[in-house]
């Protein structure tokens, strides 16, 4: 019979120094004011993209278009209105209400912000962990790929990537194939399983290699153009990741207690996910904490050069995009102020929130790294 | 070895106020230190070593405060270094008394070569000399003129600004070179090997020993009175570590400096200290010249200590319990907890820190002072 | 010194590679595009524009071929100068390579200005809140700097524009008023620089004597008479187009070098040589300037330089929003409008900046910290 209750008190003798860790760091939390400032914005904003169903329901099908007024759009058919009764916040052009678009584009930066960071943390940290760790030529390899993305002006890539992907477009199996398995078989030789997967892996890699000439089959897929917008940035931001992982993986690399636990038998994989990763994430997520404040950022301007989410979806960027030329002339300025100034102020905030949480972050973790 | 003062450190108290608390580092802390002698600071770590060290120039770093007693500096008259202003505390630091600490490449700038950095203590604390030096051989060489005038008229005014441009300025003026030939045979004097080269190295290019050397040779540049070595040889090989002990002894010796030699190792202390001063939890608990000490222990913190040295066919034995916290520390003596002969009153008052036999103190209840 | 030579040739090469690696990417994506858009990488004048031409090129530059010989083939034709023909560069179009010439100058500018502001005003404020740590400079920097860091940059162009509008009744869009601009498009006037504000002063400096035209506006805005004094007043014109921008771009990338200067100056003053330099007998500015801050420089060079290369590979954005004729804005409209040799041209250029940038940064990296001597 397995001894629940003393597995269970093992568990909790074990977790209580980590336990007293984050106890530590909420301490040193809440004593910093601006901490504190950052942690409040960045709630309300998730309440309000909990609650955004409640506080400005949908009318439509897809609640991410942004309910137009047609009573007014009968009057008045392009000209934004400042706020009034029905308009909480006024409208935009085509009479879009400004109210909604703020409610829902929160939602729509949660997502870009959170979908956007989660993707190219986890392709930094698997490039990352592998340079590092592996060293030698899969390094060399890796980074002069990583130098390359760098290199890359990254907006320009977007804006490139976004034009050049069509609506629906037909993905080239062979070359996805291709992509997979010079991932996996990176994978693989990391995990070390025995040799007859690694020839598998291999004459399959051959295959897709070959095929790319040949381009037999297609995929079908679509995209919308946030999502185009989404898959660029993620495309040039992981290797952000990648360089703070393996430096910091170089660091630790040739500290005692992985020498110790590759003396008592443990397999790469094994080190790596028990002693490498919780001494090195942290960096890592300061890094990403600060980084979806400045990728909604970047979506945002990315939808006000017109490249970004369609007319009339719910996104800031898009919205103060809408309107630009309604305030070129000095009379319009005040009559329009609304519709710049206020999606502005959300996408500010937004920001600002989580860059006070990293910033945060960057302070309480720092003495916890030294006194590693 | 002569029993003249240099310097006193009496009643010291020093608090460090922290996210945990206060700490007492520091709870009367009383040294005198003697011309022409070695005296070794002795105590496990954390004992508050350092922070006597670093208090006798001021230099205790935030959130450390220094809260009580005084430090005397005699040849100076016995003025109270901690009641002495910015000015005067830096005309002594480098000069009458220099401070040399324990990983030397970490303690050197990386980003200037040695030359750099020994002559920049020159030049603050020597300038006046080595303008005249300067003008003098100008002189000397006929060549007297514009150069050497304006080296005389520096050297009487020191503190001018033109005297700091010119000493930061100008690289290749015959006063430089002077300078240069100083830190050389300084270099020389602490038995660096190849000094013109070593003088142009930077710090991450150094050995070890080599490293001590520098930071030795920078030290006593302006020929200090006293030197503070604070476990100049814990991270190094023995071997260089017994050089560098030869080398401490021979600055003793030649110089007549006083050094404060802090060290845990009590091989280190046998080797080369006179006296030997032994902290414990922020009190020095006994004073006593070297043989003394290990000939006859008084204080029973320094008797485990002594007796806790593994020696081949003895049993390995160690102090029971672990070191009181400074946090809110507990009353009268602080290692009563671990000691065998603790009386009521050590619970209660601390003991005094008081002669017990010639030119030895102890602070225990043992030897009276209740 | 040959050392330092080798490093720079190794250099080099490095600048190559990734440089054909960019271009690698970048013409990848553009092959999803049919063959008629991507023509015009290989068009030189607008001659063949014309739509019979059209079919022509694409037989001639086999533009159906597999990837790799379209791509050497375009790499032949950059080394031959002709980098494609850009349709969103302006009126009709003009050669790339004629768009980047005439449209630097305009980005160049701005970074002119924006640069020094923001390396040596961000370092003397970065330092001073590490010295004077938790006071007021500190914790108003504190404040600037998040705050600038989270203003989306063309929310400050708009806004700032907005209030010069209102407060002035003068907008600030584009890089001349229009009088200026006729004026400087005269025959008359000199081009020197391409730079209007340097150029305004040249003129008014060097070239009085030539015979000029008297200018009348377009819409009969009024003329203005040629004399030194206008010439001068072309530069202050272009000046005060060119503050808000320089504005936005400070506030925001100065936030950042605040930042990271601060932190490094703390983390510099907490090391052991500064416990050394203090008990030498230096006085506290020594200690501050000469040893910590000579350290502290270090991250924040390299931070410099990258920025730099940034502002100067184009301000993509800052550009669209005050409608600045520079790179940036070409690159903006030409991503709009499809617009592919314009985004090649573009990429190259930012990486090229991007990869002299990191050398520039090495090398003055390897001047600086004796740690890193070119190994």
């Amino acid at each position: 019979m397995v001894d629940m209750k003393g597995r269970w008190q093992e568990f909790k003798v074990s977790m209580r120094p980590r336990l007293k860790e984050y106890a530590f760091m909420l301490r040193r939390m809440r004593q910093s004011p601006l901490a504190m400032v950052g942690l409040v914005i960045v709630l309300v904003f998730a309440a309000i993209a909990v609650l955004a169903p409640v506080l400005a329901p949908p009318q439509g099908s897809d609640p991410f278009m942004i309910p137009k007024d047609t009573s007014l759009a009968n009057v008045r058919p392009v000209e934004p209105i400042p706020p009034t009764t029905n308009h909480v916040f006024g409208t935009v052009e085509l009479q879009y209400d400004l109210y909604y678009g703020c409610i829902w584009g929160t939602i729509t930066a949660f997502r870009i912000g959170l979908l956007v960071v989660g993707v190219s943390l986890m392709i930094g940290l698997l490039v990352g962990t592998l340079a590092g760790f592996y060293g030698g030529l899969l390094d060399e390899i890796l980074m002069r790929f990583t130098d390359i993305i760098i290199a890359f002006p990254g907006l320009i890539l977007a804006m490139a990537f976004v034009i050049a992907f069509p609506q629906a477009i037909q993905i080239n199996l062979s070359f996805m194939l291709l992509v997979v398995f010079v991932l996996a078989s990176f994978g693989i030789i990391a995990f070390r399983p025995n040799k007859k997967l690694l020839l598998i892996v291999q004459v399959l890699l051959a295959f897709s290699l070959l095929s790319i000439f040949y381009s037999p089959v297609s995929l079908g897929l679509s995209l919308s153009k946030l999502d185009k917008v989404m898959v660029a940035i993620t495309l040039v931001g992981w290797p952000g990741y990648t360089r703070v992982i393996r430096g910091e993986i170089l660091r630790v690399k040739n500290e005692d207690y992985v020498e110790a636990s590759r003396a008592s038998g443990s397999s790469d994989s094994g080190i790596i996910l028990r002693h490498i990763w919780p001494n090195t994430i942290y960096p890592i997520l300061i890094v990403a904490t600060l980084d979806i404040g400045s990728i909604v950022l970047s979506a945002a301007a990315l939808s006000f050069i017109g490249i970004g989410a369609p007319q009339g979806f719910a996104d800031w960027g898009q919205i103060i995009q809408s309107c630009r030329n309604w305030l070129v002339t000095p009379g319009q300025i005040f009559a329009h102020y609304h519709t710049f100034v206020i999606p502005g102020l959300f996408i500010s905030f937004f920001v600002m929130g989580w860059n006070l949480l990293g910033d945060a972050l960057r302070d309480i973790l720092d003495p916890i790294i030294r006194r590693k | 070895m002569s029993g003249k003062n240099v310097v006193e450190v009496q009643n010291l108290s020093v608090k460090f106020y922290t996210y945990a608390g206060v700490v007492e580092a520091l709870d009367g802390v009383n040294i005198a230190i003697r011309e022409g002698e070695i005296l070794g600071l002795v105590g496990e770590t954390g004992c508050g070593k350092s922070v006597t060290s670093l208090s006798i120039l001021m230099l205790v770093p935030p959130p450390g405060k220094i809260e009580g007693g005084n430090i005397r500096l005699d040849t100076r008259g016995g003025v109270d270094i901690l009641a002495m202003d910015d000015a005067s505390l830096r005309s002594i630091r480098g000069k009458d008394i220099a401070m040399i600490f324990q990983e030397p490449r970490a303690y050197l700038n990386p980003v200037y070569d040695v030359d750099d950095q020994i002559s920049e203590i020159i030049l603050v604390h020597r300038l006046p000399e080595f303008l005249n030096k300067a003008a003098q051989t100008l002189e000397t060489k006929k060549r007297r003129g514009f150069e050497s005038n304006v080296y005389r008229r520096l050297a009487k005014n020191p503190g001018s600004w033109a005297a700091r441009f010119i000493s930061r300025f100008s690289r290749k003026r015959q006063f430089q070179k002077e300078v240069k030939e100083e830190v050389v045979r300084i270099l020389k004097s602490v038995e660096i090997p190849d000094p013109e080269r070593v003088a142009r190295m930077y710090p991450h290019e150094l050995s070890g020993g080599m490293a001590q050397r520098a930071v030795i040779a920078m030290a006593l540049a302006c020929n200090p009175t006293m030197l503070i070595a604070d476990e100049p040889t814990t991270n190094l090989d023995v071997t260089v570590q017994a050089q560098i002990l030869n080398l401490v002894k021979l600055l003793r010796d030649n110089l007549k400096s006083a050094i404060l030699y802090i060290t845990h190792d009590l091989g280190v202390v046998a080797q080369v200290c006179d006296r030997v001063a032994v902290m414990y939890a922020g009190n020095v608990v006994e004073t006593a010249d070297v043989f003394e000490l290990f000939d006859s222990p008084l204080h029973p913190y320094t008797r485990a200590l002594l007796e806790s040295i593994p020696r081949p066919g003895k049993a390995f034995k160690s102090i029971p319990g672990l070191v009181p916290s400074l946090i809110d520390p507990i009353s009268g003596c602080r290692f009563r907890d671990r000691c065998q002969y603790a009386m009521e009153i050590c619970r209660k008052v601390k003991p005094p820190f008081d002669q017990a036999k010639k030119d030895h103190f102890v602070a225990c209840y043992l030897y009276g002072g209740s | 010194m040959t050392s330092l030579v080798t490093y720079i040739i190794r250099r080099m090469m490095l600048l190559v590679f990734v440089l054909l690696g960019v271009t690698a990417l970048v013409f990848a994506i553009t092959m999803m595009f049919p063959p008629d858009v991507r023509a015009y990488m290989y068009i030189r004048n607008a001659e063949q524009t014309r739509p019979g031409v059209m079919t022509g090129l694409i037989e001639k530059y086999g533009l159906n071929d597999p990837f790799y010989l379209q791509y050497g083939r375009w790499l032949s034709q950059v080394f031959e100068g002709n980098l494609g023909w850009s349709h969103a560069a302006g009126v009709g179009g003009m050669p790339v390579t004629e768009a980047i010439r005439t449209k630097w100058p305009y980005t160049f500018e701005i970074v002119l200005f924006a640069a020094p502001l923001i390396i040596f005003v961000g370092i003397y404020i970065g330092v001073q809140a590490a010295i004077h740590r938790n006071g007021v400079i500190d914790q108003i920097s504190r404040v600037i700097s998040i705050v600038g860091w989270s203003l989306p940059s063309f929310w400050v162009g708009m806004l700032l524009l907005a209030t010069v509008n209102a407060s002035f009744h003068v907008s600030l869009t584009g890089p001349l008023t229009q009088g200026s601009i006729n004026y400087v498009t005269s025959s008359g006037f000199v081009r020197a620089t391409g730079v209007d504000i340097f150029d305004g002063v040249l003129n008014a400096a060097f070239f009085q004597g030539r015979a000029r035209d008297i200018v009348v506006g377009a819409n009969n805005t009024g003329g203005m008479a040629i004399s030194w004094i206008s010439d001068l007043g072309v530069s202050v014109d272009a000046l005060s187009h060119v503050i808000l921008p320089v504005i936005v771009i400070v506030v925001i990338d100065m936030a950042l070098l605040i930042r990271v200067m601060r932190s490094s100056m703390l983390e510099a003053l907490g090391k052991p040589y500064i416990i050394t330099a203090k008990a030498k007998g230096l006085k506290k500015n020594v200690v501050i300037y000469k040893h910590a801050r000579r350290n502290a420089l270090i991250p924040v060079a390299t931070l410099s330089g990258m920025l730099v290369a940034g502002l100067l590979g184009g301000l993509v954005i800052t550009e669209t929003v005050f409608s600045m004729p520079g790179l940036g804005n070409w690159a903006a409209a030409s991503a709009v409008q499809v617009d592919i040799p314009a985004v090649l041209g573009y990429a190259i250029l930012s990486a090229l900046m991007f990869v002299i940038a990191n050398l520039v940064v090495d090398i003055l990296y390897a001047y600086i910290d004796p740690r890193i001597r070119l190994d």
